[in-house]
């Protein structure tokens, strides 16, 4: 049987070191900044970026094309691999159908080759998460059909909860609707939101100040995790560390999860999410 | 003796005076000591408006229909909301008739009780209501009698008499009026109007001292010279003052540059905005200048030219004067999207919060200054939306606004009892862009319920509430409604406020135009002190007139 390689994008805000660990091989989606393209290959890359954000100036992404899949996916087959590849959510980009577009070309020229894309509907460490864990069957010996399965049967329990500082930015970049960004920042009330079925963004509720919508993130997380099933969450912030790490020891000393993983959301989604974002992933009973 | 609509006409336009002569004597029978008593003012400016009936000609039952349709537009406060349904009934039941005997004026007032009891929730004994109904009921039970029958002014000087023994034991029957010794305002200000009447019967029609006007002013056919229009644009707007210019009277240059640009102006100077209305034609300039004081609130200029000639051709149709009113509605905003928002309220600062909390049309008023139910149509028609969320935030503009919301029909209005500024807040909070209609109704009124408000104002008479005893001039705090503490000392209010909210979460205090940043500074840290740091309490400058602070806890 060929061996074959996992696939993501950078918007799952893995570590280098995770994704190293986990043997993945990650495609980066373009940032630029007042024009200029910028580069995150570390945390001090990122501190800056978010700098810039704060300071309100224009950051746009751009979605990886169906030429530069092609690239990459043919460098890989030539590599005598086979690919799984586990996209950003399609509701918030238009990376996820270049590549099926990619890889349906690739497939018709490779007939005897399995070339998988699977749009994970999930966003920033919820899509880590789901490659995680399939990284992590791999590592168990699963075969790519079985990890493809795993991922297509389980994508709709990884829940998303977060909320970000100023809707500014989820405004500006256009993934939540006018309606949607209006709460109300004279009285500094907080957007709950989560990423729903679809894989968008959408607003839960609103609370009153920042500390209620940290614990917010906590309450929901307790009201639809799987208790014992839950051992592994994963944390991701906007350059907030201080209440990334207040909700790792709650997640942890009140739900008894083992394992948190704490990582910057990258500059693909927090140009888009702002400083100050927070989320919290897991598999749970559904979204 | 039968009443015709000409009758009719003089005995509402006498009872109209009799109001507005004695509405200062009416507002200061609130029961709360606060500034703000202001049953006389709401009664007055519902029914000043059929003053330009007065050369109404036409049968008692269109007549009633007129006045009818003319207080229910004017209609402010929950005294004048009840009016607008007596008058309704009334019309209802004068429908068709050339002429009113006692009879159907008996049945007539029957019918108008009857109309407004059924509007209100929970009707309370020892109010206005108790004055109508025992009134009418006693009228009916003479009329069946024999009594009166072609004598209604006999039949009014028995009502009349009839009310007063009623008001005379309303504190029997509602103990809040016992404890602060007052009568109720609005059964008080009932009689007048009856008295009026009474009066118009006897020729001897009560005549205004010192007309009100009606706030709108809104120009009324009988206002304009029908030959020549010599200034074509009727210009209205409200403008909210820059701290600068706050105070009354400030405007001077202002107001001559209004006069000397058009006529029938009306100017009001107020503390913090300027009211006006100008027949003109330079608009412009007239808008230009009031940007110079401050940001425009409400703004309508209309070119009565036109209006005169849409007059015109109605009355050559039916003859109805309706046209007038259509003439003079705002602008119908197109529907653009689902959801929108009308919020009543005072301040700029508390204006604005509701803007940022994504309020579509704000309308001007609140405790001191309840809007009209046509103030509240207008608001509705301007929000470009298929359902319309109107928030009163006050108790005494609910029935009006609840009216308003019945009067339109090409979009779904929905009041929700939101009683004070943070109560709409919260409503706000609730709502969710993402939900439908039913759910956000739910979800807003549930919301409602998340938060305690707490007020801090001055008394202006002495008087004792609940057991606390209040001096003129002290300073009370208002938690929910209730007095909790009335002190010479400010800050005994706030550490009373304090106490009660120290459960709370998350504390906003919005401070009043009359209170510096610095003093506000120190409101927060004498409520820091009692409620702990585990709360976030943020201070907002609400710039609202005669509250000091309102206070919200979740």
């Amino acid at each position: 049987m060929r061996n074959y390689v996992i696939v993501t994008d950078s918007s799952a805000d893995l570590s280098s070191e995770m994704s190293e660990a986990l043997g993945l091989r990650t495609i980066q989606l373009g940032v630029m900044v007042e024009g200029e393209a910028v580069q995150a290959n570390n945390a001090v890359d990122v501190k800056a970026i978010y700098e810039m954000l704060r300071q309100k100036k224009m950051a746009t992404t751009s979605a990886v094309n169906i030429e530069q899949f092609l690239e990459i996916f043919e460098g890989i087959v030539k590599e005598d691999l086979d690919i799984l590849y586990l996209g950003f959510s399609s509701g918030l980009s238009g990376t996820f159908s270049a590549s099926a577009v990619a890889m349906r070309e690739l497939s018709e020229k490779y007939p005897d080759r399995k070339l998988y894309a699977v749009d994970t509907l999930c966003a920033s460490m919820g899509q880590g998460l789901l490659v995680y864990y399939a990284a992590k069957l791999k590592e168990g010996g699963a075969d790519i059909d079985a990890v493809k399965d795993y991922v297509e049967s389980n994508k709709l329990n990884l829940c998303h909860w977060f909320t970000v500082d100023d809707l500014f930015f989820l405004k500006r970049g256009g993934r939540v609707s006018a309606a949607t960004a209006v709460v109300g920042t004279m009285l500094s009330i907080k957007p709950v939101m989560h990423v729903d079925n679809a894989g968008k963004l959408i607003n839960v509720s609103k609370v009153r100040g920042r500390k209620a919508a940290v614990d917010a993130l906590f309450e929901k997380t307790k009201a639809s995790a799987i208790p014992g099933k839950n051992d592994t969450m994963f944390i991701s912030h906007g350059d907030c560390i201080a209440d990334a790490e207040y909700l790792a020891a709650r997640l942890k000393n009140e739900l008894g999860v083992k394992h948190v993983e704490i990582n910057y959301v990258g500059p693909v989604i927090g140009a888009h999410s702002g400083p100050g974002t927070l989320a919290v992933f897991y598999l749970g009973n559904e979204r | 003796m039968v009443i015709d609509g000409h009758t009719l006409c003089d005995m509402v336009i006498s009872a109209a005076n009799a109001l507005d002569n004695n509405k200062v004597v009416i507002n200061n029978m609130n029961v709360f000591p606060v500034p703000d008593g202001d049953t006389g003012i709401n009664m007055t400016l519902t029914m000043v408006s059929v003053r330009t009936l007065s050369k109404f000609d036409g049968t008692v039952g269109d007549c009633a229909e007129k006045i009818a349709n003319m207080v229910l537009r004017s209609a402010r406060g929950n005294s004048g909301a009840i009016l607008s349904l007596f008058f309704r009934g009334i019309a209802k039941s004068l429908k068709g008739l050339e002429t009113a005997t006692a009879v159907d004026i008996a049945m007539a007032l029957k019918r108008g009780t009857d109309e407004a009891y059924k509007a209100v929730m929970k009707p309370t004994e020892g109010t206005i209501l108790t004055v109508m109904r025992v009134c009418s009921e006693k009228a009916v039970e003479r009329v069946n009698k024999g009594r009166y029958k072609d004598d209604p002014e006999g039949l009014f000087a028995y009502v009349l008499k009839t009310g007063e023994k009623t008001l005379a034991k309303t504190p029997e029957l509602l103990p809040v009026l016992k404890e602060a010794n007052v009568v109720d305002a609005g059964g008080y200000g009932f009689l007048f109007l009856i008295s009026g009447m009474l009066a118009a019967l006897q020729f001897k029609p009560v005549v205004a001292k010192e007309t009100t006007d009606t706030v709108e002013n809104q120009a009324t056919f009988a206002d304009f010279d029908t030959n020549s229009i010599e200034f074509a644009y009727c210009t209205e707007c409200i403008v909210g003052k820059k701290p600068q210019y706050r105070g009354e009277g400030t405007a001077t240059d202002f107001h001559d540059l209004v006069c000397g640009i058009g006529d029938s102006v009306v100017f009001i100077d107020a503390e913090d905005i300027i009211k006006l209305h100008v027949h003109t034609n330079h608009p412009g300039q007239v808008i230009e200048k009031a940007l110079e004081y401050g940001e425009l609130e409400t703004l309508k200029v209309e070119n009565m030219r036109l209006q005169h000639s849409a007059l015109v051709e109605k009355e050559s149709g039916d003859g109805d004067g309706e046209a007038v009113a259509t003439a003079t509605e705002a602008p119908v905003a197109r529907i653009e999207k689902e959801f929108g928002f009308v919020s009543i309220c005072m301040g700029e600062g508390i204006r604005d919060t509701f803007l940022d909390l994504g309020v579509d049309v704000t309308v001007f008023g609140g405790q001191t200054m309840n809007p009209s139910t046509q103030d509240i149509i207008d608001g509705v028609n301007r929000t470009p939306a298929k359902y319309v969320y109107v928030l009163p935030n006050n108790k005494n503009i609910q029935m009006v606004a609840a009216q308003a919301a019945e009067m339109i029909s090409d979009k779904k209005v929905i009041v929700l009892p939101t009683k004070s500024v943070p109560q709409g807040i919260s409503a706000m909070i609730g709502f969710n862009p993402d939900a439908d209609e039913p759910t956000n109704t739910a979800q807003m009124n549930e919301a409602i319920g998340t938060v305690r408000t707490a007020q801090v104002t001055y008394a202006v008479r002495d008087t004792s509430i609940e057991g606390v005893k209040i001096s003129n001039g002290q300073t009370m705090a208002l938690v929910e409604g209730k007095i909790i503490c009335s002190s010479d000392n400010n800050a005994d209010c706030l550490a009373a406020i304090g106490e009660s909210f120290a459960d709370a979460s998350y504390v906003t205090v919005f401070y009043g135009e009359s209170i510096s940043e610095e003093r506000a500074e120190k409101a927060l840290a004498i409520l820091r002190e009692k409620i702990g740091t585990s709360a976030e309490i943020v201070l907002i400058s609400g710039g609202q007139p005669i509250y000091d602070y309102i206070i919200s806890a979740e």
